[in-house]
Parts: structure tokens; C-alpha cells; sequence
């Protein structure tokens, strides 16, 4: 394609910017963040008598999940495709955390959580948030939580939030990622996050 | 009858029996699994169940000698909040139709798992219809 020179000045400008910006923009597979801020807090105790503490994860990029360990489909297959994303990208993978965040104290204590969340990789981070720490949490991330009483043998249900909660390296929010979202498009979008 | 008219006769028969063996099952499930699980806790279970019988058929009820329960629910996204709720009306499913019961959609609570499954067990289902047949099938279990 020929171009004339003020056309080749203007792209060379627009190149030098992106390069300047640190590449090309980056396209997520989720709703993003537009422009991205700064992620809410997320601090809990863990099953372990530390701290997990969001604000202490600058350089990882962070999955952030909240569900409940009974769920047997939606949250299993949630935290399946973060692993599955994970091993996928081998080394690359492995500078991510994974969170998985109870929002059902009533039946999930913090071992519980973490039992759970390592059932899918060894790495993965369980926790549960409750009483004031759930409340400030549903407020600062704009989510509802509600327990439904089905009748069923499994016991009351709890309806969550069905997203993935992306936050970059610097700590601001990135995206959301729908329910169901294919382990290569998180992986994609991981690598695409990465420092 | 003289022996060699004997092994006639049976080998007739067999080949008999054969043909009726071959004959299509009027619903079968295929593909059935289920996520690995501790003992006592739920997990999901899917599969794909095929109506091959030439009326339609309602799925009334699921079990399995490996949980205390099975119950068929779906999972509902409503405006970003995921809901899970009993499916209470028995799934017609018609002449040549099929179910399929998927993650994030519908799918069975196999609850209280009398053992822990792993990658590669297997546990038992059985559903049973309202034409009173009984379907027992194995599920493969997955890693988590």
C-alpha cells in the first residue's frame, strides 16, 4: 500500500505512541475496566493464622473468585478452568494468584475454603469472608449475596456472583470475566496481563 | 436330535440372541461424569440422555447406591448473579430428543457421596422414567 508522507508521519507518530504506552492495547476476553483503577480491598484471615491481603500481591495478576463450597456446578467448574488455564501457560501460569472466597461462613470456615480451593491446584487460595469483612467486601466489589431455601438435601443455596475478578500487577481492577469463560481465553488474557 | 443337528440348533440360536442384543436400548445415556469428590461432600454429575423409544419420555426420578441423594437442578445466570434451583417438573424429553445436562446449566447434585471419588473411579446412576424402566449407567469421575 503506498502512503503519502504526511500519512507515514502521522502512523510513525501513532507507533511511537503505543511504543511509548508500553505496546499495542491490550484486548481482554472480558468487560474491562475503562481505565482501569485501583481494585477494592480484599484482606481476610487465613486457614493458616496469616493474612491474605490483596494490596501485598503488586507483580502477580489475581483471579479473584466469590462462591461457596457447596456449589457443585458453577464454582467447580470456575475454579477447573483457572486450573486448567494455569497449566497451560507452565511457568507463565504460576505468576498469577488464584483466589477463591467463601461467601458462605455459615458452612465454610477458612480450612474448608482452603481444603476446596486446593483440591483444584495446590496453589490456589481459599478463603471466607464474613460477618463485617463480607459486608465490606459485597459494598467495595457491588456485589449481592443471597441464601435461597430450595428444599433440597443439599441444603439452602447461596446465590453469588457469577464473575472472575481480574486484578493486574499495579493493583487496579482490569476486567470481569463472564461465567464459563474458556480456559484459553483466561489464559490468554493472564498472559496478555503479565509484566 | 443327533449331535452336529444339536450345535446347528444352538449355534441358530445364539445367532438369534445376537440380533436382539443389537437392538437399540430405547433411551441410553451417554457420556456421563462427574467431578472427583471427598466423601460426604456434593458434586455434579452430566451426561447426554437420549430418547430413542418412538414416545416421549418424562424422567421422574435419579439416584445412586454411592450418595445418600441425586436431585436434578439448573444453574441460572440472572443479571450476574448465579442461582441454582431444583428442576421440580419431571424433563420431557420426546421421540428422538435428547437431555443434556451440562456445567452452568442443567445438571444432577449427586449429594453425600458415601466415598471419596477420584480421577478415574466411577460412581453409579440410575434414572427411572414414567413408563416404569429403570436406567442404571456408571459416570467416569474427573479431576476436580
Amino acid at each position: 500500500m503506498m502512503t503519502s508522507e504526511p500519512t507515514r508521519r502521522i502512523l510513525a507518530a501513532l507507533l511511537f505512541a503505543l511504543g511509548a504506552c508500553g505496546g499495542a492495547p491490550v484486548h481482554l476476553h472480558g468487560v474491562e475496566f475503562s481505565p482501569a483503577e485501583p481494585a477494592p480491598a480484599l484482606r481476610l484471615a487465613d486457614a493458616n493464622g496469616g493474612t491474605f491481603d490483596l494490596a501485598a500481591e503488586r507483580g502477580h495478576v489475581v483471579f479473584i473468585y466469590f462462591g461457596y463450597t457447596h456449589c457443585p456446578d458453577i464454582c467447580p467448574l470456575t475454579l477447573s478452568d483457572w486450573a486448567k488455564a494455569r497449566a497451560a501457560l507452565g511457568t507463565k501460569g504460576e505468576k498469577a494468584r488464584y483466589v477463591f472466597v467463601s461467601v458462605d461462613p455459615e458452612r465454610d470456615t477458612p480450612a474448608i475454603s482452603a481444603a476446596y480451593a486446593k483440591q483444584f491446584d495446590a496453589a490456589f487460595v481459599g478463603l471466607t469472608a464474613a460477618g463485617a469483612d463480607l459486608d465490606a467486601i459485597k459494598q467495595a466489589w457491588g456485589f449481592a449475596v443471597m441464601k435461597e431455601e430450595t428444599g433440597s438435601k443439599n441444603g439452602y443455596g447461596v446465590a453469588h456472583p457469577g464473575q472472575t475478578f481480574v486484578v493486574d500487577a499495579d493493583g487496579r481492577g482490569r476486567e470481569i470475566l463472564p461465567p464459563n469463560t474458556r480456559p484459553a481465553d483466561i489464559a490468554a488474557d493472564l498472559k496478555a496481563l503479565l509484566p | 436330535m443327533t449331535r452336529p443337528r444339536l450345535w446347528i440348533a444352538l449355534g441358530a440360536m445364539a445367532a438369534a440372541g445376537a440380533c436382539v442384543r443389537v437392538e437399540r436400548e430405547p433411551a441410553i445415556a451417554h457420556n456421563a461424569w462427574a467431578r472427583a469428590a471427598d466423601s460426604g461432600a456434593t458434586t455434579g454429575a452430566y451426561l447426554t440422555f437420549v430418547n430413542h423409544d418412538t414416545l416421549a419420555v418424562h424422567v421422574t426420578s435419579w439416584s445412586s447406591p454411592d450418595a445418600q441423594a441425586v436431585e436434578l437442578h439448573e444453574t441460572m445466570n440472572m443479571d450476574g448473579m448465579m442461582h441454582m434451583l431444583p428442576v421440580t417438573d419431571p424433563p420431557a424429553i420426546a421421540s428422538g430428543d435428547s437431555l443434556m445436562l451440562a456445567p452452568g446449566a442443567k445438571h444432577l447434585m449427586v449429594i453425600g457421596l458415601k466415598k471419596r471419588v477420584a480421577a478415574g473411579d466411577s460412581i453409579t446412576l440410575v434414572l427411572a422414567t414414567d413408563a416404569g424402566r429403570s436406567l442404571r449407567f456408571g459416570a467416569k469421575i474427573r479431576a476436580p
